[in-house]
């Protein structure tokens, strides 16, 4: 298994830059994920890493030793980094035992020695019984699986997933998840995997790395990204958070008359900040009440099984969302409170 | 520190594969034509500009050239009519037996020039097995109509309806319907719809269609030499040959000129064909479905007689009578059940020459697939999946011998390969290489065109899959794409073997004693008057050429579209 280092490396597409100075330690045996929006270089970061593409500028080196940089690029055929498609890449003329069997050919593993490591690796992903099959007999979670398994069994140093899951219904994700947490157990590989999904990046990562527009904005094991957002954008994209606009002074965030967050709503760190602020909190931080410090008239509540998401318009014209239990109803045009957990809300720009 | 240029540890193997498929082609495709282009425009003695006043000064020359261009353009003008009403017909009605007909309006791709010719001169021609059943006979002893400026300009232009009929008919699957259905809800019918919407949106597929047709007519040979010679209408590349055939290489360097005037030519063609194939101001489709949208209703049956009849008369008539000329025992003879014989077949199948040439034509036709075939396919790969600018530059290159009148290929060869080759030491001038040689550099773009269709649909993923495996270029194209792409691999060997089997032009110039093809062979008895062995040659020809096509449309339906140009 490979420790993988980024040394500001940059990728441009002519004048547009994809990949844009990443900076990044990949531990061995860790599990990252690349999170981002569709366009933020996530996947271009990905191909570089495989040798698909080749840098702009900067290094990537595998265990020490420099596989891209301006003056060498190592093709893919020679990184042993296993790849795992977002649409499998299974080749369809070949059963499933010689899609898994075809690395271990190519480095002229004996016949009896690949049938034992292929078998081992079909045991793994427990697709033992569909060797012969071909891929156009599976299904999307089978074929997966078979990927899976092509990528164990030529133990790869480094196992680079393209949003692997983006094309299985959601019952069967989860499951998978499953699957991509064992395999990652069994084989400490190190791992690195790009999604947009957030749920899907903090079930499986160690760390994430929130990419936007080329650059890495955080990169963190998931509760620091989830609590402590370090940038607007970051908390933009996971979770739903509420933002609002207030002015900042000793007593606390004023919105408008009557509407204050009182200091101890705030996470530390973010008290010292005077003026006018962009304030973040989550639904699920909130809840409603009759005397609270933020006032507002509810004009719409949407019931989402375990819980009820309540939109709220404050006095001064801002919409804030709170979430309360499902069995709590809440009538259009009811005046009501909310009230802020103590240290949830955060200001961020 | 470090190096003042990237050292790209890139894959050797990809490399190799590169060096090799460029080797071919600088030896096959670009090292003759190269030749020819450099030796007469810098001449030894003297300057290009003298060269062409020289030529110019003959009075056969300056008529040949006025030929040329004039067949050209007049048989381009018909093969626009009946191509493009064909396509109309085809593509907007509701017209019955479509493929039958598409079918027999492409037939002239399937059945070369010079059968063409030879069967509408027995059709036309004094002991015509099919116009006499209808009582009607030209008066013994008078010419044939067809030995003449017009009879080469209706063949010509009958023989390449086919090229403005598929470019047409492409041109009419961009059309998006939508603007078909706003003009007719805008009231317009279907005459009015089709001069004034559809017409005008099929210009760039009309002057793409009508410069191919121009290029190949006056790049064709078959036509011109059994029509023109005997009716004393020289064009270009009838001059040429018979300029060579009188008096051998030494005429080379005037020859050379000639070549190169018609090479010109179509070029300017070329230039036409491809600048039409730019501008492109209106959002078309990609192809996808076109619903003719018009019924004839009531004119239905009087057009599919029109149609039926043209179509029969062109396609089917001519192969009739080519087939009734080889059952007659001599030329005059009318043909019914008692004088049929099959004595023209046994006398070709014993005739040395004939036999010799069917050998000839299979074997050239088989190498010269198998080899296209080992070229095509990595070359195809390079270009498409790993995307090499280099492999892209062969692909254009790839084309100039097939684009460019045979003759003039042919006389690059002579040109090239005339002295003893370098290292090995003998001239392959006067043997069956030397026309294998032409036929290698010809039929490259027939083999690599429908490689490319099928590299285009093989999913990139795949390749990388491959790649990440550990798998190295050879191996990558050996073992995973290959096998996706052995459809339309195996189809252009099939297009290059017809096209070899049939091929006359080339091999009129390259052929030798015992080293004759099947057309030199056909061309060569209708030449000695001996028009029913003539015509038995051709009837076997064109039988063993319509049972390779058939073969190969069965297997089409693994194919991507267009691979087979006579697919629907």
């Amino acid at each position: 298994m490979a420790r993988v280092t980024l040394e500001s490396v940059t990728k441009s597409f002519g004048p547009v830059k994809a990949v844009n100075d990443i900076n990044m330690d990949v531990e061995d045996g860790e599990f990252i994920a690349l999170l981002g929006a569709s366009g933020c270089g996530k996947t271009t970061l990905l191909r570089l890493l495989a040798g698909f593409e080749p840098v702009t500028q900067g290094v990537i080196a595998f265990d020490g030793e420099p596989v891209s940089s301006k003056a060498r690029h190592l093709p893919p055929e020679k990184r042993r980094v296993g790849m795992v498609f977002q649409a499998y890449a299974l080749w369809p003329h070949m059963s499933v035992f010689e899609n898994v069997a075809f690395s271990l050919r190519v480095r002229g593993i004996t016949n009896k020695q690949r049938a034992e490591r292929v078998s081992e690796a079909l045991d793994t992903v427990g697709m033992t019984d569909l060797a012969e099959r071909k891929p156009s007999d599976l299904s999307g979670g089978q074929r997966q699986r078979v990927a899976l398994a092509r990528c164990l069994a030529m133990e790869p140093r480094l196992v680079l997933l393209d949003e692997p899951l983006a094309n299985l219904d959601v019952n069967l994700r989860e499951s998978m998840q499953n699957e991509f947490r064992r395999f990652h157990r069994k084989t400490k590989s190190t791992m690195v995997y790009v999604t947009h999904d957030q749920a899907e990046a903090m079930a499986l990562a160690d760390r994430i790395a929130v990419m936007d527009k080329g650059r890495i904005v955080q990169i963190g094991a998931p509760r620091e990204i989830y609590f402590n957002p370090a940038e607007r954008c970051v908390a933009e994209f996971i979770g739903a958070f509420n933002q609002v606009r207030a002015k900042s002074d000793v007593s606390g965030l004023v919105l408008a008359e009557d509407n204050t967050i009182p200091l101890h709503a705030l996470t530390n760190g973010n008290k010292n900040k005077h003026g006018d602020v962009e304030l973040f909190f989550r639904p699920e931080d909130a809840h409603i009440c009759d005397n609270g410090s933020l006032t507002g008239k509810v004009t719409s509540s949407v019931f989402l099984g375990d819980k009820v998401r309540v939109h709220v318009l404050l006095s001064d014209g801002q919409m804030v969302k709170v979430d309360a239990p499902g069995k709590h109803l809440y009538e259009e045009g009811a005046s009501v409170g909310i009230e802020l957990e103590s240290e949830s809300a955060m200001v961020l720009s | 520190m470090g190096l003042p240029f990237p050292v790209l540890i890139r894959d050797n193997g990809e490399r190799w594969m590169l060096a090799i498929v460029a080797f071919y082609v600088a030896v096959f495709c670009v090292a003759p034509l190269g030749r020819l282009f450099t030796e007469t425009l810098f001449p030894a003695q003297g300057d290009f500009i003298t060269l062409l006043g020289n030529i110019f000064e003959s009075k056969t020359v300056r008529k040949a050239v006025c030929n040329t261009l004039e067949a050209g353009v007049f048989s381009t003008i018909l093969s626009l009519i009946l191509g493009t009403a064909m396509a109309l017909f085809m593509g907007l009605t509701d017209i019955r037996n479509k493929t039958l007909l598409v079918f027999m309006l492409l037939m002239p791709m399937l059945i070369p020039a010079q059968i063409m010719a030879v069967s509408w001169l027995e059709l036309a021609g004094p002991s015509s097995p099919a116009l006499a059943p209808f009582g009607y006979k030209p008066p013994p002893g008078m010419r044939n109509p067809l030995y003449s400026r017009e009879g080469v300009i209706l063949l010509l232009g009958i023989e390449h309806a086919s090229m403005v009929f598929l470019a047409v008919r492409a041109g009419l699957r961009t059309i998006p319907n939508d603007l078909i259905e706003a003009a007719r809800s805008a009231g317009a019918g279907p005459l009015r719809i089709t001069w004034s919407i559809i017409m005008p949106l099929l210009i760039p597929s009309l002057v793409a269609g009508a410069s191919l047709s121009f290029v190949a007519a006056i790049g064709n040979f078959g036509i011109p030499a059994l029509l023109g010679i005997p009716g004393r209408y020289l064009v270009l590349s009838t001059l040429i040959y018979q300029r060579l055939s009188s008096f051998g290489p030494s005429v080379l360097g005037d020859v050379g000129g000639l070549s190169i005037i018609l090479a010109l030519m179509a070029g300017a063609g070329l230039l036409v064909q491809y600048l039409a194939g730019r501008r492109r101001k209106v959002e078309l489709t990609d192809g996808g479905h076109f619903a003719p949208p018009f019924t004839l209703g009531k004119r239905r049956m009087g057009c599919e007689i029109a149609v039926w009849v043209v179509l029969l008369g062109i396609a089917v008539l001519p192969l009739i009578a080519l087939i009734g000329t080889s059952l007659v025992p001599a030329l005059g003879v009318e043909l019914s059940f008692s004088s049929m014989t099959l004595n023209n077949f046994a006398f070709v199948l014993e005739h040395g020459g004939s036999r010799r040439a069917f050998l000839n034509s299979a074997i050239l036709g088989l190498a010269a697939a198998c080899i296209v075939i080992a070229i095509s396919v990595p070359l195809a790969y390079l270009a498409v999946i790993r995307k090499s600018k280099i492999a892209g530059l062969l692909n254009v290159i790839a084309d100039a011998p097939f684009a460019l009148p045979g003759i003039v290929l042919s006389i690059a060869c002579i040109m090239t390969f005339l002295k003893p080759l370098p290292i090995l030491g003998f001239s392959i001038y006067n043997t069956i290489w030397i026309i294998l040689v032409a036929y290698l550099a010809r039929f490259l773009a027939f083999g690599l065109r429908p490689a490319i269709a099928g590299m285009a649909q093989v999913d990139r993923t795949l390749e990388e899959a491959a790649q990440v495996s550990g798998a190295g270029v050879f191996r990558r194209l050996w073992k995973i794409i290959l096998p996706m792409a052995a459809p339309s691999a195996m189809a252009g060997g099939i297009l290059v073997f017809m096209g070899a089997f049939n091929e006359l032009t080339v091999s009129s110039l390259l052929w030798s004693s015992g080293n004759e093809t099947l057309g030199v062979v056909i061309y060569n008895l209708y030449d000695e008057g001996n028009s029913t062995g003539a015509a038995a040659v051709a009837a076997l020809t064109a039988t063993a050429t319509l049972g390779i096509a058939g073969a190969a449309s069965l297997i089409a339906r693994n194919l991507p579209r267009g691979v087979l140009p006579w697919q629907e």
